[in-house]
């Protein structure tokens, strides 16, 4: 049984994150590996593990990474692409080092886009559009063939349908948006950064489908994240305080539970509609020996504002129907709320790094290195998913 | 194939052996569904075997197709550099059939009642980029001679044994 041993002893990213780079995936994710082994003191021969995705968007196979990198591994993990395999992919690395299968595992993860780095190399088909033409449908609850052909405009569907149902508006999918572009204000690392954006002017921003504006939907961007996964007691040589990897659980799948941006219920794609209502204790929480009230803040995976409704009626932060009221009542807001949400600025205003860049928020704030971001005593922090999938990082005592 | 109202080619479906018989049904003006000859159950998507009780044989059963809005909305801007780009803006969503069975389509609709859920629609066809004629729905504001689909007798009107 995981008894927590492990921790994420270093963080790092790419340079910087942005539209296109003009830097390939490889470079990025050196940058990244680079900037984790410097942050936590441990030469690249400790390396011994690694644990990444692949796909689309476009990142670097784990082997592609071992030669270029100059690695020696004895244990590799190489999840498919997307951010619903973040937890997946860290829960590997943790499950590793805590049967001794690696030491030192580095999580790395990068992104790439079409129109970034992309345009220098071979064409590879979108992973969304790969899956949008199974017989079943996509995976975000795209039909290719009936014009629900994005991550986007699938997502809008099911905001449309939990609008439709519960009477949400516009507006409040602009607390969102306009939320996160203010943490991204405080994070000098964010694309958005020196964006500020308004509530009027997110109103003056063109609709792409359905309620969405551009706003609502992440960036579609390139950078690199990279997290050095070891067990705790290794960590007490190195020069940082580690995050404790203390809760863990997969990503939900069946065929009410299957579009990605939709919590079970909602009825979008064949899910069926039917009432909603969280487990009274998710299993993240006992894991990590806490309740959900002692979360100090949420990170959660932010490629669609309404994402976050379902992410926390999922894990009953609130009942169903209720997060667009719980958004205004009890606010996500660094400041002002007793849980802020995506301190870093998240997908939508930070960087698309899969989620990776929320992990490495989550470190930094635990470590009490987030500067204006800081969420004061921060013990506590949720990587949450619509899916289900989560982490629970707590800082070391 | 009748080109509805002049609506625009889109995707086209991947067309294998799995799914062929389907196919050909909507290619012949029929919307006909998979039911499982092993558990009774009625299963959209096509699929090649039963996702209740896993069985490989079935028929191909007419459904009742006329439906309601479930949920739509309008794409405005298509971000994926697909053909849809040519199409915005367009309106496609989700469609219960009288059967219960929620399936997705495009919903052809000037007057714009096609936003509001329960709202009746019909079932029509549109060709693909490729030819292959794909399901859709109109509101009955885009009034068509063409009445494929519209038959709506529901239930066993034609099945076809298929192993």
């Amino acid at each position: 049984m995981y008894q927590g041993e492990a921790c994420i002893a270093g963080v790092g990213t790419s340079e910087s994150f942005g539209f296109s780079l003009g830097r390939s995936p490889v470079r990025l994710q050196a940058e990244a590996l680079r900037a984790a082994l410097a942050d936590c003191g441990l030469p690249k021969a400790k390396i011994d593990g690694i644990a990444t995705s692949h796909g689309a968007p476009r990142g670097v196979d784990y082997e592609e990474f071992v030669l270029a990198a100059g690695l020696d591994i004895r244990w590799a993990s190489q999840m498919w692409s997307h951010g619903r395999w973040a937890a997946a992919t860290i829960t590997d690395a943790a499950l590793s080092v805590s049967a001794g299968l690696a030491d030192y595992v580095a999580v790395a993860d990068t992104t790439t886009t079409a129109r970034g780095y992309g345009r220098h190399l071979a064409a590879l088909r979108g992973g969304n559009a790969v899956e949008g033409l199974r017989d079943a449908g996509g995976g975000h609850g795209e039909w290719d063939i009936h014009g629900v052909d994005t991550p986007g405009a699938a997502t809008a569907l099911a905001a449309q349908a939990y609008m439709d149902a519960y009477g949400a508006t516009g507006e409040h999918l602009a607390d969102v948006a306009v939320a996160f572009r203010e943490h991204a204000n405080a994070n000098p690392m964010a694309i958005m950064h020196g964006k500020k954006m308004t509530r009027q002017a997110y109103f003056e921003e063109p609709v792409i489908a359905g309620p969405f504006r551009r706003a609502d939907y992440c960036l579609s961007s390139e950078g690199a994240a990279c997290l050095i996964v070891t067990t705790r007691d290794r960590a007490r040589d190195l020069a940082k305080e580690p995050a404790v990897i203390a809760g863990m659980s997969g990503i939900r799948a069946s065929r009410d539970d299957y579009v990605m941006f939709a919590r079970p219920g909602l009825g979008v794609g064949i899910q069926r509609r039917r009432p909603f209502a969280a487990a009274a204790e998710p299993a993240v929480y006992p894991m990590a020996g806490i309740g959900r009230g002692d979360v100090d803040g949420l990170y959660m995976y932010d490629s669609f504002g309404s994402n976050l409704w379902m992410v926390l009626e999922r894990f009953g932060f609130c009942g169903e129907g209720e997060a667009p009221g719980y958004i205004r009542e009890v606010g996500i807001g660094l400041g002002c709320s007793p849980m802020p949400v995506n301190s870093n600025g998240g997908l939508m205003s930070e960087a698309h790094l899969s989620g990776y860049g929320h992990i490495v928020e989550m470190v930094r704030q635990l470590r009490g290195e987030a500067g204006r971001r800081q969420i004061e005593g921060a013990s506590a922090l949720q990587w949450a998913t619509p899916r289900g999938d989560s982490l629970v990082l707590m800082k070391e005592r | 194939m009748i080109d509805l109202a002049g609506a625009p080619a889109g995707e086209a479906p991947v067309v294998h052996p799995d799914t062929t018989a389907f196919w050909e049904s909507v290619a012949g003006g029929e919307f006909r569904l998979q039911r499982c000859l092993g558990c009774g159950t009625v299963r959209f998507p096509v699929a090649p075997v039963c996702w209740d009780c896993l069985s490989p044989d079935h028929e191909l059963t007419g459904v009742d197709s006329s439906g309601t809005v479930d949920v739509s909305i309008v794409v405005e801007r298509v971000t994926s550099g697909s053909v849809w780009a040519q199409h915005v803006p367009y309106r496609t969503g989700l469609v219960t059939l009288a059967g219960g069975l929620r399936v997705p389509g495009r919903i052809l609709c000037d007057c714009g009642q096609a936003a509001r859920p329960g709202t009746p629609v019909t079932m029509c066809r549109l060709p693909a980029l490729d030819g292959t004629p794909v399901w859709a729905f109109r509101h009955s504001c885009r009034e068509h001679p063409d009445r494929f689909f519209a038959r709506g007798s529901g239930g066993d009107s034609a099945t076809t044994a298929s192993r």
